[in-house]
């Protein structure tokens, strides 16, 4: 299930009965999968289901219980220096430091990697470019906006040319304009073919538009995994009707909607609101309406539509909420306070 | 503008109380650091001196030099004011005592006991290091007493039966207090860069995030810890030498012993700013929340700057706190700037300093490493 041909090149990253506990609680759980080299792979989940932990054991921040990854052909363990010099790494809450400029953040990354002078500062000079910050290199990175800093972690992220980028939800919080210019970054490195892209999102149109394939977990195990194409062709029925109700939609006229022909599946998506999974060819509309009329309620609308990753997402995952809390408190800390 | 309603006011009080329930360990230094003062400051100033080291030579080994013998031995043994030690001959006993060895030479000049016999003038030499006056007057004092002195405030002060006069002589210039306050003025502003580089800066980028994007790139736990402690000693000898020269201009300090006092003060200053930001450095080794340093910042202060010397002689202190103020640097430190600074001592009347100081660096270089956490 989880292997695909590839383009001939060993993986990027290559995860095998990948586990992490922490005391009895599991986070991630038996994964395996691989990802090739030039490819964008996503990783979606609910809150909780142990993304952010699989991510951490491939930057070599948590050190798996069991099982083995590698990047690159370097394990994450024996050869943590070797991963830390192939990956780039956007963490999920911003790790920009406010106090310095775009220039000399990406300087003093670029020495940590290394890097000569005259090679850092062409590399930086290009990156900056290319994340659109060249103008504003000098001024510190707390006077930028969300969507810069963002773009600033990605040119920093990228300064030692790395061949695996991994991104922890770099999108979350930034607004439709700033993501799409990161989406377009993201695309733009993809477009070169030497790099693996490694993506966290919750975000299923990013998912959707970015990723080669992708792998949803939930629960730390991995439910599914395959091209998006693939998972919507997944998901039981072909279309989803969303109708909508004068009255409250009750749960006996749920039940008599499930008993039509062709409806795998119904649901109250709100109070007024009915979501049919169907399958065949027929949408059996008018059956719809008269088992409406029979509960003493009537249809108002209804509107056909194909899966999208939000469907598959949710078929796989389900419908609950995933509230965690952590051990500890996390701190943000204001700048004033320095 | 002067809107005012008692709920909301009593809503955002109940938000500030449950937040301090919350975080009720950070009360804890808010009831510690007025007891620690109260313990700390109330045994480290104003407390009986003892055990001060005094030589004494004697020049005439008559009966008279016996009974001032005799007097300074019960002095020793009763009080415990004194340690005793004798030295053949006045230069040799007061190059010891500028080499930090004794606080006073008490010399009994030949002829003494004759004059004491013939009911002449007889005089009684104390020679005594006045960078710490208030040692200094204790002795002076002291000897006074036991030899029936009157008093009087002079330095030649007339003495009783049987005529003898203790005569003192301060063997630096003129110290005021200022200048005996100099040293642990410098050191205070070390212990505060210490707080600032190796606590609060240290915690707030880890809470920022700023660690978790190191330790993604091939940075070493040494690379990190050795990068924090170079930049903060940089600064730390900055605002030193800043510090330094500023008090030596307010204090107007003669600078004793020329290029040799200015390299020995240089080192002194990094071994104290290098085992000061190690030091905190371990203490938030594993420390996320950026309220810590700063609660305990004042503790810290007390514990470490108080019974170091700065302000009052350490041979005041009960076991415990002279016991407890050995383990810090800072006593090292002030001892060995005040010698350099106000006597203008070479290396090695300061290398038992040093060597302190390097031992507690080194210590905490290697606790620090131990307890910093390279991954998450």
């Amino acid at each position: 299930m989880n292997r695909r041909p590839g383009n001939g090149n060993p993986p990027a990253i290559l995860v095998e009965h990948l586990t992490k506990k922490f005391g009895e609680f599991v986070a991630d759980d038996d994964l395996n999968f691989n990802v090739d080299q030039g490819e964008i792979f996503g990783i979606l989940g609910p809150n909780g289901a142990g993304k952010s932990t699989l991510i951490r054991m491939l930057n070599t921040l948590i050190t798996p219980t069991s099982g083995a990854a590698r990047v690159m052909g370097y394990d994450v363990v024996q050869r943590r220096g070797s991963v830390r010099h192939e990956i780039g790494v956007i963490a999920q809450a911003s790790t920009i430091d406010q106090d310095l400029s775009a220039w000399e953040s990406l300087d003093i990354y670029g020495k940590f990697y290394g890097m000569g002078r005259r090679e850092r500062r062409q590399r930086a000079t290009e990156l900056l470019e290319a994340v659109g910050l060249l103008e504003w290199k000098d001024r510190p990175a707390g006077t930028y906006s969300g969507g810069m800093r963002r773009r600033l972690e990605i040119a920093r992220g990228l300064i030692h040319r790395p061949h695996v980028f991994i991104l922890d939800e770099p999108t979350t919080g930034l607004d439709p304009q700033s993501r799409r210019v990161i989406w377009e970054l993201l695309e733009g490195l993809r477009a070169q073919g030497n790099l693996t892209i490694l993506l966290c999102t919750h975000y299923m149109d990013e998912a959707d538009r970015l990723c080669d394939r992708l792998a949803i977990i939930d629960h730390g195990k991995i439910v599914a995994l395959g091209s998006p194409r693939e998972l919507k062709s997944s998901v039981p029925g072909q279309d989803i009707l969303t109708v909508q109700f004068f009255q409250e939609v009750l749960d006996d006229l749920l039940a008599a909607l499930r008993g039509l022909p062709n409806v795998q599946e119904a649901g109250r998506e709100e109070t007024h609101t009915a979501r049919l999974i169907l399958s065949g060819d027929v949408v059996p509309l008018e059956a719809i309406a008269e088992v409406s009329r029979t509960h003493g309620n009537k249809v108002k609308n209804m509107s056909l539509q194909e899966p999208t990753l939000e469907d598959v997402f949710l078929h796989y995952t389900g419908r609950g909420l995933r509230d965690t809390a952590t051990q500890e408190y996390t701190y943000a800390v204001p700048t004033m306070m320095r | 503008m002067f809107e005012f309603k008692l709920s909301r006011m009593l809503a955002v009080a109940e938000r500030d109380l449950r937040r301090f329930r919350r975080n009720s360990a950070f009360l804890v230094p808010m009831v510690l650091m007025p007891i620690t003062y109260l313990v700390i400051l109330g045994k480290a100033m104003g407390g009986d001196l003892r055990d001060l080291p005094v030589a004494i030579v004697d020049q005439d080994r008559g009966s008279a030099a016996v009974l001032v013998h005799d007097r300074l031995r019960t002095l020793e043994q009763s009080r415990e004011l004194f340690r005793l030690s004798s030295e053949l001959d006045p230069k040799s006993a007061v190059t010891r005592l500028r080499q930090g060895h004794y606080r006073a030479v008490v010399i009994v000049p030949p002829d003494f006991s004759e004059d004491v016999s013939r009911g002449t003038r007889a005089s009684l030499g104390v020679v005594v290091d006045n960078t710490d006056n208030t040692s200094a007057n204790v002795i002076e004092a002291e000897l006074r007493r036991a030899f029936g002195a009157t008093g009087g405030g002079d330095r030649i002060a007339a003495a009783a039966a049987p005529g003898i006069q203790v005569e003192r002589v301060d063997v630096y210039g003129h110290r005021d207090f200022m200048q005996y306050l100099l040293p642990g003025v410098i050191a205070l502003s070390l212990f505060f860069v210490a707080m600032l580089a190796g606590g609060i800066i240290l915690v707030d980028d880890r809470a920022r995030g700023i660690h978790e994007g190191y330790f993604v790139t091939p940075l070493s736990a040494l690379d990190v810890i050795g990068g924090l402690t170079l930049s903060a000693v940089t600064l730390g000898m900055i605002i030193g030498t800043v510090v330094l020269g500023s008090s030596i201009v307010i204090a107007r300090l003669p600078l004793l012993g020329g290029i040799r006092t200015i390299v020995l003060v240089g080192a002194a200053l990094f071994l104290l700013a290098l085992g000061l930001i190690l030091f905190v450095f371990t203490l938030m080794a594993r420390v996320s929340n950026p309220l810590m340093p700063r609660a305990l910042f004042g503790i810290l202060n007390v514990v470490t700057f108080f019974p170091s010397g700065a302000l009052y002689p350490t041979e005041s202190y009960p076991h415990w706190l002279g016991a407890l103020s050995s383990l810090f640097p800072m006593r090292y430190a002030v001892n060995a700037l005040r010698n350099l600074l106000l006597k203008g001592v070479g290396f090695q009347a300061v290398l038992p300093d040093f060597v302190a100081m390097t031992v507690f660096a080194l210590v905490m270089l290697v606790l620090a490493s131990f307890l910093f956490k390279r991954t998450l």
